[in-house]
């Protein structure tokens, strides 16, 4: 926990060290704010649309505008975790210190999660905004953020293996791109295959539907489970790519 | 005290290190000589950890540096050649980074860790810079000052003076001698010079093998008589060794007569490092023995491959030179103009 906490205090840093943090926050907003722009415009437009579904649950994982800063910041916080030491020859001086490789792993995985999260903290700036326009179902809100945020756990996971098995940024980013992309893509197979069994499998996999659930109040167990067993399973793998990783230069 | 047995790194088939085994006690600074390639670098990082060796093994006062990693590692004050640090961080975050991460707790012990190892590098004076900003000669200092940071019980330093000027290439051979006897010190360097200045014993390496090993003294005698003929010759060997006793500087090495069958033997004859060629002896030995009635079958004259490995290195001192020729050193290439002061 020592060595974990000491990583992880020093990689968040780094991430505001650099301006890219910077960039990807401002980015986000403006995405995110552009986002709520246009479905608070829809709502005022057609009042009559209205029904279950609010501007809030909109937010979350009502449209592809949700899903695709996720898809391209998660891997955009995570590319530089481990490529950059392997570039800079400081992997070799981190893994001779007497670390253990899990450590490390969620030393760097921790904190590119926290920017995950700075990242969205300001959007709760919407639901005070609307507050004022009318009652705000706090439940769905709080099981939307925590949708939101299992996905971030899954796929910065994701983005951390990328980065233990490639050398450069660029590559660690696209890698990380491929995997979390495709992970989406899998889900919309459900629109695509018609037998039950079919269907079953890719609603299992399908984040937009996920998301759907959480944005209207429901936490699935079997939701939280396919998130978490996803981080746990790529955290797990990328301690096996140090291993090998290590004496390669 | 590190042993290793038989240690072999191969890449891609062709081996980096083949097969080498030394020992070395505690508290002895042990410098590993050879030319560029020669396999220095990979035994170092084997006996870092972060090598995994193709056959063989390394540990460090009985602990394997593959099965138990950890605590390995945990006694092991380890300096790449490249000298890998954080741009971003300043030299004081730096070390206090790799105090914690090495195991050092409580704000106030790492405090004094980092204090000690900036002092011992003369790094303080850059405590508030970013690393980014040093220049190559502090940025080799401050990673000995990770080195050093957690008091380990043995350092491993690749090449620790690679890009200092002289007058550090001289405070920091002093620090390392300082350190040993408490210390187990493991450097590498291409530097014949360097090995004179700091280590007690020296093993040489030549493609990936131990070319020779022991303290300087021992080597430097065995190099002097690194000549040797192989004879074959038909008839007595006795009046052979005798013959061979007359001239002066040739020795029959001990043990080397091999009677192959009644009348044909071979021997060895180490010649010692006479002045100028050897070439005059061989003839004055020849000469006795077809005088003598001994048949001469062959005659071949080897050099050891030692000297040719002394050849390779680089024999000379530039922090020696430069300092004795008193030249103004230290403002001549980059940004030190503060050392320039210290000398």
């Amino acid at each position: 926990m020592r060595v974990t906490w000491a990583i992880y205090k020093r990689e968040l840093a780094a991430h505001f060290y650099t301006p890219l943090a910077y960039v990807i926050l401002v980015v986000f907003l403006l995405w995110n704010g552009g986002t709520f722009l246009l479905l608070l415009q829809q709502f005022a437009a057609n009042p009559e649309i209205s029904g279950t579904r609010g501007p809030m649950q909109l937010l979350f994982g009502g449209s592809i505008l949700y899903f695709l800063p996720i898809l391209l910041f998660c891997p955009a916080l995570t590319m530089r975790a481990f490529a950059e030491e392997r570039r800079s020859g400081t992997f070799e001086s981190l893994m001779t210190a007497p670390v253990r490789d899990i450590e490390v792993v969620l030393g760097k995985y921790f904190s590119a999660l926290t920017v995950y999260v700075v990242l969205w903290a300001p959007t709760i700036l919407y639901a005070m905004v609307l507050r004022k326009f009318g009652p705000i179902d706090w439940g769905a809100l709080g099981a939307s953020y925590f949708g939101t945020f299992l996905l971030g756990a899954a796929l910065i996971s994701l983005g951390v293996l990328a980065s233990a098995m490639a050398r450069s940024q660029v590559t660690a980013f696209v890698l990380a791109f491929a995997l979390t992309s495709g992970l989406f893509l899998a889900g919309l197979g459900k629109y695509v295959f018609e037998s039950e069994a079919q269907q079953a499998f890719f609603s299992y996999l399908n984040q937009w539907e996920h998301m759907e659930e959480f944005a209207v109040g429901v936490v699935d167990s079997r939701r939280v489970f396919f998130y978490v067993s996803i981080a746990a399973v790529a955290l797990f793998q990328t301690t096996r790519v140090l291993q090998l990783r290590k004496g390669v230069q | 005290m590190i042993v290793a047995t038989e240690l072999t790194k191969t890449y891609a088939g062709r081996p980096a290190v083949d097969s080498i085994s030394f020992e070395i006690p505690k508290g002895e600074i042990v410098g590993f000589l050879g030319p560029n390639g020669a396999g220095k670098s990979t035994t170092l990082r084997m006996m870092s950890g972060f090598l995994p060796p193709t056959s063989g093994s390394i540990s460090i006062d009985g602990l394997d540096v593959q099965e138990s990693s950890l605590q390995a590692r945990a006694k092991i004050g380890y300096m790449p050649e490249s000298t890998p640090l954080y741009p971003e961080l300043r030299v004081r975050e730096f070390l206090a980074f790799r105090a914690e991460i090495k195991g050092i707790r409580g704000g106030a012990a790492r405090k004094r860790a980092v204090d000690r190892a900036m002092e011992l590098t003369q790094t303080a004076d850059r405590a508030k810079w970013l690393i980014g900003e040093l220049s190559k000669g502090y940025r080799q200092r401050v990673a000995l000052a990770d080195a050093l940071v957690a008091e380990p019980s043995v350092l491993i330093l690749d090449e620790p003076t690679a890009s200092l000027d002289p007058n550090q290439i001289i405070e920091v051979r002093e620090l390392i001698k300082s350190l040993g006897g408490e210390q187990t010190i493991v450097l590498s360097t291409h530097i014949l010079p360097e090995v004179e200045a700091m280590c007690g014993r020296v093993i040489i390496l030549r493609q990936g093998r131990v070319a020779a090993a022991g303290s300087l003294d021992e080597i430097q005698r065995s190099l002097s008589s690194s000549h040797s003929a192989s004879l074959t010759l038909r008839g007595d060997h006795a009046k052979a060794r005798e013959i061979v006793g007359e001239i002066q500087g040739l020795t029959v090495a001990t043990g080397d007569v091999v009677v192959r069958d009644e009348a044909v033997f071979s021997l060895t004859v180490s010649i010692e490092q006479a002045e100028g060629e050897i070439a005059p002896k061989i003839e004055q030995l020849v000469a006795a023995m077809v005088s003598a009635g001994l048949g001469v079958r062959e005659v071949s004259v080897e050099t050891r491959s030692l000297e040719d490995v002394f050849r390779e290195l680089t024999t000379t001192d530039r922090a020696l030179e430069e300092t004795a020729a008193e030249a103004p050193t230290s403002d001549a290439d980059d940004n030190e103009k503060s050392d320039g002061a210290t000398t």
